[in-house]
């Protein structure tokens, strides 16, 4: 009885330092201070990947992915709201209606896509020590779109079949069951940094809703998926981030010219 | 008490050689009479017009009337009258710099702008159309799909390892866009050359394409890759069509009219590629742009960013280059961001030494670019940066200060002020310090 009281012990002590280990904001020290954290953000149009993997081929459901991607913006754009933010979510049909725009949103998400994939292969841990830096492309859609954070949102639900999950034990390849991956980063318009990157906890990785679950019912079940990813999110903290604004860009100029006549 | 043997490595590694030697013996033919959907297969149907749905919605599709025009007209020019109701042939240009080019089921074909920007003529271009045509038209993607024993591998191999566009495309369409086997892909190549011979262009074109493709500019294994990318195949493909279509008389290039329609997706491309940082590769094009068009300064600007943003990369001998080099180079790109990558290479002798001449070549490209129109902005803009990255603030300042004056509604205005910013203190800094060694 004694071991087995440990054991629980032991097991709660380990889910609660893995939790804390594992937390679901991974930011940069000056957005945790409020420095780079922005006033306004605007999402581009959220991406959603459904994809059921049988025994023999995998299926994508593609336009039930745009109804999920629907629900994730809404599910980011009020947990923005609830911390004070000014967010706005781009819906692809913004996009496509202007040019200038769409060219700008898609070299920031070949960029972002880029970056993604080293992020996850470098371990999210990594963005503290702004390793992940988005160029010009961020910083000028930034800039174009009139906010001081870009932010991308991404979640990809996986349905296996039972016999492809056995399949997938067997060989190694893929994951063996239904899963949900879900991510949230903002990019900052002046670094064009990733200062900050969301994910849910290890410990609820996966686990907090299957396919089954989020089809049942998938606009409450991907608000509470983007609550718990979201959870860390600090308010708005429109003080500490510095303002350059008083001074206009002709101001800069002649000061320059000024400069280069003596 | 006994304990459950885990599910041991070599088990894994058998079941897997098992499942992949099945496939290579695994072999299909195309079909090019009317092929019936069985159950299953109405879905792959499904998924090409939802493709196009998707496609649109992410404005991936290049929509420019002029391009997809030309693309539209050769295609239809070559497609044979559809064998089922579910073939429509539908002509897409997809915004997208690698280059490829694959067929849907439905009809619906996709030619990348990276793949059109490649091209130099008409020929060309329906030398890779046709060949996408007879996927269609003998029913690759079904025949693809009733091979079991392939389903199983790709579908575990390949959910997970594509990104972009891959990532959201189910096996079932995989074949299509990342090459079909090599049977199916010879066939759709041997079935190319009569159409050609039949059609009002070039069938000397079809070799020449392999020959483009094969070029592996940034000394990499590709991205993404694809039966238009893969080595050593390529080189085998071009010699086995040069053979085929030996005897055929010459045909309709339409260079010109190529090279006019062409220009934007052209420099759309060398941009992209300048953006996704493959420099080596958007040096190549530029050039070859800029040697066309000789009189006009955005192609000497564009060869200008294209250097300047190899910064310490030393040029490369495709032909020396080993598979083991070029694999490495892949991973370096996947592990280190382009900052480690350039920083790396700037500790050493050789990189800092590339990053002078890299910036020389870009400067002067610039400058002559200057020359035809001194009024051409972006080319000051290239001026500013390649002095920025030297250390030469006055100069940057001054050629940022043009820039801005000459395009005051550039879209990367916020961007230039904010380095105009940083320079206007060094530049005062370094006047304070002046005028109190002048005092002194």
């Amino acid at each position: 009885m004694m071991r087995r009281v440990l054991t629980s012990v032991a097991a709660a002590v380990a889910l609660t330092s893995g939790a804390a280990a594992n937390a679901a904001m991974h930011a940069t020290k000056e957005f945790e201070e409020g420095a780079t954290r922005p006033r306004s953000i605007a999402f581009l149009p959220p991406q959603a990947s459904l994809i059921k993997k049988k025994v023999i081929q995998t299926e994508q459901q593609i336009e039930k992915s745009g109804e999920l991607a629907d629900y994730l913006g809404a599910g980011v754009e009020a947990a923005f709201k609830a911390q004070g933010y000014d967010v706005r979510v781009l819906m692809p049909s913004d996009v496509s209606a202007d040019p200038e725009l769409q060219e700008l949103v898609l070299d920031a998400s070949r960029r972002y896509a880029e970056m993604l994939t080293q992020v996850r292969m470098r371990l999210p841990r990594q963005i503290a020590k702004r390793r992940y830096e988005a160029g010009d492309e961020m910083r000028v859609l930034a800039s174009k779109l009139g906010v001081d954070a870009v932010g991308f949102a991404e979640i990809q639900v996986f349905a296996a079949a039972a016999g492809a999950s056995a399949v997938s034990i067997l060989t190694g390849f893929g994951s063996a069951g239904s899963s949900t991956l879900i991510s949230v980063s903002v990019i900052d318009g002046k670094t064009s940094n990733i200062e900050a990157f969301f994910v849910p906890p290890v410990m609820r990785r996966g686990s907090l809703a299957g396919y089954d679950a989020i089809m049942a019912d998938p606009a409450g079940k991907i608000a509470e998926l983007t609550e718990a990813t979201l959870r860390d999110l600090p308010q708005v903290d429109a003080a500490a981030r510095s303002s350059s604004d008083e001074e206009s860009d002709e101001d800069v100029l002649s000061d320059v010219e000024e400069l280069l006549e003596n | 008490m006994t304990r459950k043997a885990p599910i041991r490595l070599p088990v894994r590694l058998l079941a897997t050689a098992a499942l992949v030697s099945l496939v290579a013996g695994a072999s299909a033919e195309g079909v090019y009479e009317p092929v019936p959907l069985k159950d299953k297969e109405h879905r792959l149907i499904e998924e090409s017009q939802e493709l196009n749905g998707y496609f649109a919605r992410q404005s991936l599709l290049y929509t420019d009337p002029r391009v997809v025009g030309l693309v539209e007209s050769v295609g239809r020019s070559l497609a044979p009258p559809p064998t089922d109701d579910y073939i429509d042939y539908r002509f897409f240009v997809l915004r997208d710099p690698s280059p490829n080019a694959f067929a849907l089921p439905n009809g619906d074909i996709y030619m990348h702008t990276g793949m059109l920007a490649r091209l130099t003529d008409t020929a060309q271009l329906a030398a890779i159309l046709a060949h996408e045509i007879n996927h269609v038209a003998g029913h690759h993607s079904i025949v693809n799909f009733r091979s079991a024993n392939k389903k199983i591998v790709a579908s575990m191999v390949l959910t997970g390892v594509f990104g972009g566009i891959g990532s959201i495309i189910s096996t079932g369409l995989s074949a299509s866009m990342y090459g079909f086997s090599r049977e199916l892909e010879q066939e759709a190549d041997d079935h190319a050359v009569p159409l050609m011979i039949a059609s009002p262009y070039d069938a000397h074109a079809l070799p020449e394409i392999y020959d483009i493709l094969a070029r592996d500019y940034e000394g990499i294994t590709p991205r993404i890759p694809t039966i238009w990318s893969t080595h050593p195949q390529l080189e085998a493909r071009a010699a086995r069509t040069r053979e085929q279509v030996a005897g055929a008389p010459s045909g309709r290039r339409d260079t010109a009219e190529f090279d006019d329609v062409v220009y934007s997706v052209r420099t759309m491309t060398i941009r992209d590629y300048i953006q996704d940082d493959y420099p080596r590769t958007a040096v190549a094009l530029a050039t070859s742009l800029a040697a066309r068009y000789p009189e006009q300064p955005e192609p000497l600007q564009l060869t200008g960013d294209a250097w300047s943003a190899m910064g310490p990369l030393t040029e490369i001998d495709e032909e020396e280059l080993s598979n083991r080099e070029r694999m490495r180079n892949a991973n370096r790109r996947l592990s280190r961001t382009r900052q480690e990558r350039a920083a790396q290479l700037l500790e050493t002798p050789e990189g800092q030494a590339a990053l002078r001449a890299n910036l020389g070549r870009a400067r002067e490209a610039y400058e002559r670019a200057l020359i035809l129109d001194a009024n051409y902005a972006p080319a000051h803009r290239g001026l500013g940066e390649v002095a920025e990255k030297l250390d030469e603030p006055r100069a940057a300042a001054a050629a940022y200060v043009e820039y801005l004056r000459k395009a005051p509604d550039a879209g990367d205005r916020a961007v230039v002020v904010a380095r105009l910013r940083t320079l206007r203190d060094r530049l005062r800094t370094e006047e304070t310090s002046n005028d109190a060694t002048s005092t002194d």
